[in-house]
């Protein structure tokens, strides 16, 4: 069955800041099974976008430092490779989508060049081939017209063509893993249907893990198998979607599900905010940063920072083993009982 | 209730377009005969995917763009007939917020320069007291006083959206434009958001015409919505109404595509292909390429704006452009 293709242990990312290091990202600890899609949730500044980069091994220098004990991707530890051994990774092992695909794309230059460039440089194609596996790909992408998107720049193109053209330059050389960074924020909800529609359907067929980074609990409801939930550069809650959902342990989860508008066919059901807001990373409160937001609270969550632990929930370990693992950075964890209650 | 006898603010027949140059030159029709109301105190909802002509709407109704045809009717005047003397008033009463606050605040003013602005171009009370508007606007919208002399990019995407509120409100406006004005924040500080605005509302009585591409917000906030596809208004209805029974195909096909918080819940069914080119709108009905009940007929005449229910009260009709409601 699935196997762990990527595995985090304790990255942290420090980002400089007038003249002092801020911890933006503290020990992460993830993995990414074959086939699956892992959404990683949180708000703008909880480290989301830093821990892709990091991944990626783009963490500018002069900007930053991310620092990793273990970044397993099949065979290879990304942590020890420097920057000539990643460039090899990148598009091959581990591939990236952006937010915005008009900035992520070069303006001047066709998408049949800039795609067939990808696919010369990785695959060492001629061009002829390139430019053949070039129209085969935004073919697998759903775009009909594949030899006329190859000549158009990328102005021409609608915004999910775009995004279109994007998946299906992060595919062509076939990754392990591909790391989606809110592909579907900038466009229109019937739109993202399709290109999380289309996300799926290529992580199935050619077996890619993808990892889904998205501040919509909507979108990871619709796509994802699994998720993290990221609160101040740490990961407060990881479970199954189903899980998640239904039951959350941290209040903080709970607190985002009951923000979500949910369209209602009667009565319209109130959205309810978080009180306070996300504290400064500079300035994080001790023990649990969530506490001053949270109404479970006591000395304990001020004192000391919570870990991750296994949330016990007998005789709901139906799926075998690593898939099915409720995990919560919380003293106070909800009952299932009372979560359902909070979010509701 | 209507002030003296007319709705607050009344679109009629409302058409803005624009010229477009590229290889030849063209006329792109991006808002199509629109008609709608907002009555004082009551949020209208304007729903649609981008470019379906929200936005032009928005702008057309101040002026900023010139209407090609029809009226806006602010207090029963029409606004887009009137002088630069008289629209300036009238939009002191009229005030806009934008969907990235980041954009529309000057970089290089304080909260209170951004807020001093419009007071000082109306010449809103003695130039003495409009610190203490200013400070009074400021606290309306939930935001410390400490923070009146920072800069925009000192600021939190939501705290700047509250300035951006802010500033709309110290002129004491009759209706808000808020053109997606929540859609860039994040869900925990867009329901803020949203529990501020309903607030307000309840406190000031203002009016919101609130555009948005998100149903699920819109029904938080909107009494009567319209769903515009490619410059038309294919549906307008109480939010009740509309929720409860959305009757054209495009609106539920928007119901369904918004993502439910649920893992549980049916993937929704997928609208294929795309907006088409406001250049080269499709004949008949705008919709009928991307429609899943499509008919003969609706590839050749464009249906009718027609009321499917009896209206309970005043304006509580429910009015659709499709040919499924033609029996």
């Amino acid at each position: 069955m699935s196997s762990i293709v990527l595995s985090v242990r304790n990255l942290n990312i420090s980002l400089r800041a007038a003249c002092e290091q801020v911890q933006v990202v503290d020990r992460l600890s993830f993995s990414l099974n074959s086939g699956e899609i892992l959404g990683l949730v949180g708000e703008s500044g909880c480290g989301k976008s830093i821990t892709a980069a990091a991944l990626m091994g783009l963490v500018p220098p002069m900007a930053g430092k991310s620092v990793a004990e273990q970044i397993q991707l099949g065979e290879t530890d990304l942590a020890q490779l420097d920057e000539a051994g990643m460039r090899r990774i990148r598009g091959s092992g581990i591939s990236m989508v952006f937010q915005e695909p008009l900035t992520a794309l070069d303006p001047v230059f066709t998408i049949g060049s800039q795609l067939s460039t990808v696919i010369r440089r990785h695959r060492g194609e001629n061009r002829r081939r390139a430019r053949h596996s070039s129209i085969d790909m935004l073919d697998r992408v759903g775009m009909a017209d594949a030899s006329r998107i190859m000549k158009s720049y990328p102005h021409q193109l609608s915004g999910g063509m775009r995004q279109r053209v994007m998946i299906a330059m992060a595919m062509a050389c076939h990754p392990t893993v591909l790391i989606a960074d809110e592909p579907t924020s900038a466009l229109d909800v019937t739109t993202q249907t399709q290109i999380l529609e289309q996300l799926s359907e290529l992580a199935q067929s050619f077996g890619t893990a993808i990892l889904l980074i998205t501040h919509d609990l909507g979108v990871v409801a619709q796509a994802c198998d699994r998720a993290l939930v990221m609160y101040c550069g740490r990961i407060v809650e990881e479970a199954p979607v189903g899980t998640l959902f239904s039951e959350p342990a941290h209040p903080y989860t709970a607190g985002l599900l009951a923000a979500v508008p949910r369209i209602s066919n009667g009565e319209v059901q109130r959205v309810r905010a978080i009180p306070g807001r996300v504290p400064n990373p500079a300035e994080l409160p001790a023990g649990c940063h969530f506490a001053d937001r949270c109404s479970r609270t006591d000395d304990q969550c001020r004192k000391q920072s919570p870990e991750l632990q296994t949330i016990n929930k007998a005789g709901d370990m139906k799926d075998s083993g690593q898939e099915s693992t409720h995990r919560a950075a919380c003293h106070h964890p909800l009952p299932p009982s009372l979560a359902t209650v909070v979010s509701e | 209730m209507p002030r003296d006898g007319f709705p607050l603010l009344s679109v009629r027949n409302l058409v803005v377009q624009y010229r477009v140059t590229g290889d030849r030159k063209q006329l792109l029709t991006a808002v199509n005969d629109i008609s709608f109301d907002i009555h004082a105190g009551s949020t209208f909802g304007l729903v649609g995917e981008s470019g379906s002509g929200k936005s032009s709407i928005a702008s057309a109704i101040v002026q900023l763009v010139r209407p090609a045809a029809g009226e806006v009717l602010f207090h029963g005047e029409n606004l887009a007939g009137m002088k630069v003397s008289g629209m300036r008033q009238a939009r002191k009463s009229i005030q806009l917020v934008f969907q990235d606050p980041q954009a529309s605040l000057s970089p290089r003013r304080s909260v209170l320069q951004t807020l001093l602005e419009p007071l000082d171009h109306f010449a809103i009370d003695a130039a003495g007291q409009r610190r203490a508007r200013a400070y009074s606007a400021l606290e309306t919208v939930g935001l410390d006083p400490d923070l009146i002399l920072r800069f925009p990019h000192e600021l939190s995407g939501g705290q700047r959206q509250r300035v951006a509120l802010a500033r709309a409100l110290v002129t004491e406006p009759e209706l808000i434009i808020a053109d997606e004005a929540v859609s860039s924040l994040d869900v925990s500080v867009q329901a803020r958001i949203i529990e501020l605005i309903l607030d307000l509302q309840n406190r000031l009585g203002i009016a919101f015409l609130f555009i948005s591409h998100d149903l699920a917000v819109i029904q938080q906030l909107a009494n009567s919505v319209g769903v515009m596809y490619l410059g038309k208004m294919v549906e307008t209805a109480t939010a009740s109404s509309l929720f409860r029974q959305a009757a054209h195909p495009y609106t539920r096909s928007l119901l369904e595509a918004v993502p439910v918080p649920d893992p549980a819940h049916s993937k929704p069914v997928v609208l294929e292909g795309e907006l088409p080119s406001a250049l080269t709108p499709p004949a008949g009905c705008v919709f009928h390429t991307r429609c899943p009940q499509v008919m003969e007929q609706c590839r050749i005449v464009e249906p009718a704006d027609r009321q499917i229910n009896e209206p309970v009260e005043k304006d509580a009709t429910h009015n659709v452009r499709c040919h499924l409601w033609n029996s």
